[in-house]
């Protein structure tokens, strides 16, 4: 763990009702991780966690570097279009937003094709482009996403994996909470979380068959 | 953020606008039309007031005559003499008058001394809102009558015991105490609860201070709209921007402001459309409605950040908000409120609120 650039050891959470027991995960750099688990098993409170916005009950917290959080509710305004969105959370003008969205990896979520339209007019997927465009825009070292992939059509699902390859590529640490096993293809690896309790999937089982048990 | 955010509120305000001003519109229109029918001279607003005075009393019959030739008595009470004590009491049972009053024998003999009688005020258990309006009058006509039957007496016997007049020279006396009489009977008026259905000042009141909490009504409102918890996505807003590096406080300073600004340019196009219905609007309002608007915009904001629910905000804003409103006299104005809601007005903040913007707009 003493290079890694996420460390989460020991940590148990409580809300209510503990919702994390003794969780010990850690990321590399470049590394895209898994978070797999039922509903209501800590994959959300997880992530809050390692984004500073829950603090643990106990254990410690690592990040050597800063995180962006792709949450599951997009935090989109509705009335605005997908730039004035962006604008909201970046100092940049318009040439250079434009610019990040067009020549970096961030062309393959293709949110320059409906910049200027209004987020009440978007499909579910293109929101789910902007809100990830909204986050990268501040340059995160790990990205952190929950559940990126719900209810989304297949071309938008593959926009979004694509894309995670590509951060990953590039040396960015990015962390997935979901069901999906199309998206756990793609990770380096994969943490089981039951009851708030974490362990590392391992070789030879299939997300489904580890839930399944 | 500011930038987009104020970008969201501009987007907001002719929504925002066209619906309260539709409401508003609807609810005042229905108020207004209540009121003119109150004020209506022609309507059950006069009092009928049954009096029964002996025969024997003189001076009391001078006294009810004097109070029946009354500017602020004859547009207000109808006052019918009758002759027996019984047919008052039957004529109040009956609703044919809404009160009585009856002077007992050997009232004025009596006055002044230990065995001293009281006139009867005879009323039912009014269940209108004019209940208090008529109590009022019926005891101002009582204390009016009252005085005037004392002063005269009291003048009456003073030329004939003192002076040694003759009955030319008391009656004259008397005049005179009667025109100075009426300088001290409308002071003791002032005692008085008086509502004045004749006067057309009043009417306005009624609008001004109906348009005024309409005002501040749309305002209140509005802060829901604008806030973060419109689309139920205020955590998740309040998350992304503690990641952005901004801090509650600042959101909430932020948040703040914009709902401000939107309240002022709210307030702006009411002032305009205002200025087509009344021809008292105070230009200076506009400055002096900013503190106003700045303390709504606080508490309106922190409202949302202490609440966690969106639909709870939306039961506050619009159900505490609006009762509270009701209770402060913003809704339909105190005067037609039973007396227990006028004086717990006192203890609304939301009354001072609507006399500041009322005293801001207009006067």
């Amino acid at each position: 763990m003493a290079g890694s650039i996420v460390t989460v050891e020991n940590v148990s959470l409580k809300y209510k009702k503990t919702v994390l027991t003794n969780v010990t995960i850690s990321a590399e750099k470049g590394e895209t991780v898994g978070l797999l688990g039922l509903n209501g098993s800590g994959k959300s409170t997880l992530l809050s966690a390692i984004a500073g916005l829950r603090k643990p009950s106990t254990g410690s917290i690592k990040v050597n570097g800063k995180a962006g959080f792709v949450t599951q509710e997009n935090a989109l305004i509705e009335e605005l279009t997908a730039m004035d969105n962006l604008k909201m959370w970046t100092p940049m003008s318009r040439q250079e937003i434009m610019k990040e969205l067009t020549e970096t990896e961030l062309s393959i979520l293709k949110v320059s094709d409906f910049i200027d339209l209004k987020v009440k007019r978007m499909s579910g997927g293109m929101k789910k482009r902007l809100a990830i465009a909204s986050v990268l825009l501040s340059k995160p070292d790990i990205l952190l996403m929950d559940e990126p992939l719900a209810a989304l059509d297949i071309p938008a699902k593959n926009d979004i994996i694509n894309f995670v390859d590509s951060f990953s590529r590039k040396g960015g640490t990015i962390f997935i909470a979901s069901h999906s096993e199309d998206l756990f293809k793609h990770c380096s690896k994969i943490y089981l979380l039951k009851k708030g309790v974490s362990s590392l999937l391992p070789p030879g089982i299939s997300p489904a068959e580890a839930l399944d048990d | 953020m500011i930038k987009a955010y104020c970008k969201r509120v501009l987007l907001f305000i002719p929504f925002v606008l066209c619906y309260f001003l539709v409401l508003g519109i609807a609810m005042m229109s229905l108020v207004i039309y209540a009121s003119e029918f109150l004020f209506e001279n022609k309507t059950d607003s006069i009092v009928s007031v049954a009096v029964y005075v002996p025969d024997e009393e003189a001076y009391s019959k001078l006294g009810l005559n004097l109070v029946k030739q009354m500017d602020s008595v004859k547009h207000t009470i109808d006052i019918d003499q009758i002759k027996s004590k019984s047919k008052v009491v039957r004529m109040v049972e009956e609703g044919e008058a809404v009160a009585g009053i009856i002077v007992p024998e050997g009232f004025m003999e009596k006055m002044g001394t230990p065995d001293s009688l009281q006139v009867q005020i005879i009323y039912r258990d009014a269940d209108t809102f004019e209940e208090h309006i008529v109590n009022d009058v019926v005891y101002a006509m009582s204390d009016i009558l009252g005085t005037t039957q004392c002063t005269i007496l009291t003048a009456g016997e003073y030329a004939e015991q003192q002076l040694g007049m003759d009955q030319d020279g008391v009656y004259d006396v008397k005049d005179a105490v009667t025109s100075n009489l009426f300088d001290y009977v409308m002071d003791r008026k002032t005692a008085f609860r008086k509502v004045n259905l004749d006067d057309l000042v009043a009417k306005y009141d009624v609008k001004f201070q109906l348009a005024a909490s309409y005002t501040l009504y749309i305002i209140m409102m509005s802060i829901f709209v604008i806030s973060f918890f419109y689309k139920g996505n205020n955590a998740v807003f309040r998350a992304r921007a503690k990641l952005s590096g901004i801090g509650t406080w600042k959101l909430f300073l932020i948040e703040s402001a914009c709902a401000a600004f939107m309240m002022y340019i709210l307030y702006v196009l009411i002032f305009v459309s205002a200025c087509f219905i009344f021809d008292s609007m105070k230009v200076l309002s506009l400055i002096t409605i900013i503190p106003v608007i700045l303390i709504v915009a606080l508490i309106g904001t922190g409202l949302c950040y202490l609440v966690k629910s969106p639909s709870t905000v939306s039961y506050i804003m619009f159900g505490a908000g609006t009762s509270l409103m009701y209770l402060a006299g913003g809704l339909i104005p105190l005067d037609f409120m039973p007396r227990f809601f006028q004086n717990a007005a006192a203890f609304n903040p939301l009354h001072y609120l609507i006399l500041f913007f009322m005293r801001s707009m207009f006067l």
